[in-house]
């Protein structure tokens, strides 16, 4: 029984992990809210359902990791979702993918434009995809 | 404004849904601090937040008609005054400030007396901070012409 | 208590508290305090302390995060401080100073849960040998605040309650006040404009998204 609550718990830190780092190289706000409202709810699911199967759990836990799970399960993706919604009403524009040929005709290819700009290290923290949005 | 039906109908059924259970959690919490962790403060906190989450996501007449704005500043003095009153009633009896052992009832232990005693004081520092948290939202929000 | 994972959580507390103070955007450094009483309040468990990590989790991190962003609201989103460096490092040997005096001092300190440290001398001893006996509460911390030391919680609670009638009364808006209007288009006028007296052009511009949002839910 403890082996197969390790498993599940172990499957549901992996989880937890991949929408951490998916929180950190995912490139706009919209990305990275769908890792966290997906991923990470579900590694909390799979770490509570874990828990279940830990000998120690008596009849008081289980009520309490219910209830803990269902309140996780129900708050955690409307807490995104209204995040994500108010960041779309407020004019954040999602990361899009352009097509490289057309970029590099108009603005210069990658190379030119970091010999263009005086500060690389600035231009690369400020600008990144969205100034290349050809909207 | 942060008050007022929230404008996605998910925040608003995930927040008329969720208060009631909070306002659950927080009565436990005051309740229960005898036997684990909460007591007046934390559970006064949650009870805050369940008068507060409607507020945030309900429309406003139906939110301001489950917590009035009154409230607040009714619950914070009627907290308190349960609190003081505790601490008085033992005067009656001979004892000291806030010493409820020296309550004598027929039939109720003197560590009874006691207990009961800091029952009573919990759920007074439970509507103290409640209505003190509540009261600060509401002026907060400019909505405290009572 | 594990001490890695204390050390973890003291170095994440000390980062956010430094960026809460740096960070222009006030919305940014609401969220670095949630973050920091959440962090706090795991330490606080780790050493089972319940009673304070509980309050630290729903006071600290839930509600006055409610109330700060709703400071924000009534008030300015972005921090006007600027940045002196000159001072800066003039107070950095202060700061260093103070900091060494306080390591110093903390060496004389007795070790974390030491049971013969001077604290757990005298009365605390007899609090945690009788609170069963005296108040039939096995929770020896809520006999302690409610029953043993209730003046201090009668004190506490009087601040608390004291706190909401004094923000009542500064902030409150006197009878003949238009009624529904939202904060941001008042012109400051009146007395409790001038008593906010820090609403800035932005939410009077209009520029706050969320306002026409409002709007167009509650029709």
């Amino acid at each position: 029984m403890t082996l197969i609550a390790d498993i599940i718990i172990g499957i549901g830190m992996f989880f937890i992990v991949v929408s951490t780092l998916a929180l950190l190289i995912m490139p706009d706000l919209y990305t990275r809210a769908h890792a966290v409202a997906k991923s990470e709810t579900l590694g909390l699911l799979l770490v509570f359902l874990g828990l279940f199967f830990r000998p120690e759990l008596d009849g008081p836990s289980v009520g309490r990791l219910v209830a803990v799970l269902v309140f996780s399960l129900v708050a955690n993706p409307t807490a995104v979702h209204a995040l994500v919604r108010a960041s779309s009403r407020s004019g954040a524009l999602p990361w899009t993918v352009i097509d490289q040929e057309i970029a590099d005709a108009e603005l210069g290819t990658a190379q030119e434009r970091y010999d263009a700009v005086d500060d690389p290290v600035v231009s690369e923290a400020t600008g990144g995809p969205s100034e290349e949005d050809p909207r | 404004m942060m008050t007022g039906a929230y404008p996605s109908v998910v925040v608003r059924v995930v927040g008329a849904l969720l208060s009631p259970f909070i306002l659950l959690f927080g009565l436990y919490i005051v309740a229960h601090g005898h036997y684990g962790p909460g007591g007046g403060f934390a559970g006064g906190g949650f009870l805050a937040v369940a008068a507060i989450l409607p507020r945030v996501t309900l429309p406003e007449s139906l939110a301001y008609k489950l917590v009035p704005v009154h409230f607040g500043p009714l619950m914070g003095g009627v907290g308190m005054l349960l609190f003081l009153l505790c601490g008085l009633v033992p005067m009656f009896f001979g004892g000291m400030f806030l010493d409820y052992g020296a309550v004598e009832i027929a039939g109720i232990a003197a560590s009874r007396m006691r207990y009961l005693g800091i029952l009573v004081v919990e759920i007074g520092v439970g509507l103290a901070v409640f209505g003190a948290m509540v009261t600060i939202f509401d002026v907060l929000m400019d909505r405290s012409e009572t | 208590m594990i001490v890695p994972l204390d050390i973890i959580i003291f170095l994440v507390l000390i980062i956010a508290a430094v960026l809460a103070i740096n960070v222009k955007d006030l919305l940014a450094a609401v969220a670095l305090l949630a973050g920091y009483s959440l962090f706090a309040s795991l330490l606080f468990a780790g050493v089972n302390a319940v009673d304070v990590s509980l309050v630290e989790a729903a006071l600290g991190a839930g509600l006055t995060g409610v109330l700060f962003i709703g400071a924000i609201l009534a008030t300015s989103r972005h921090s006007t401080a600027k940045r002196n460096l000159r001072r800066r490092w003039t107070m950095l040997p202060l700061i260093a100073a103070f900091i060494g005096l306080m390591l110093f001092a903390s060496t004389g300190l007795p070790d974390r849960g030491d049971p013969e440290a001077p604290a757990h001398q005298g009365v605390s001893r007899t609090y945690l040998s009788q609170s069963l006996e005296d108040t039939e509460t096995p929770n020896v911390v809520t006999s302690l605040l409610a029953d043993y030391r209730s003046q201090d919680t009668l004190g506490e609670t009087l601040v608390i309650v004291t706190a909401a009638l004094a923000a009542m009364l500064v902030l409150v808006r006197r009878e003949g006040d238009d009624e529904d209007d939202t904060r941001g288009s008042d012109p400051g006028g009146d007395t409790s404009g001038e008593a906010r007296g820090t609403t800035d052009d932005e939410q009077e511009s209009g520029r706050d998204p969320y306002a026409d949002e409002r709007e167009g839910g509650r029709r």
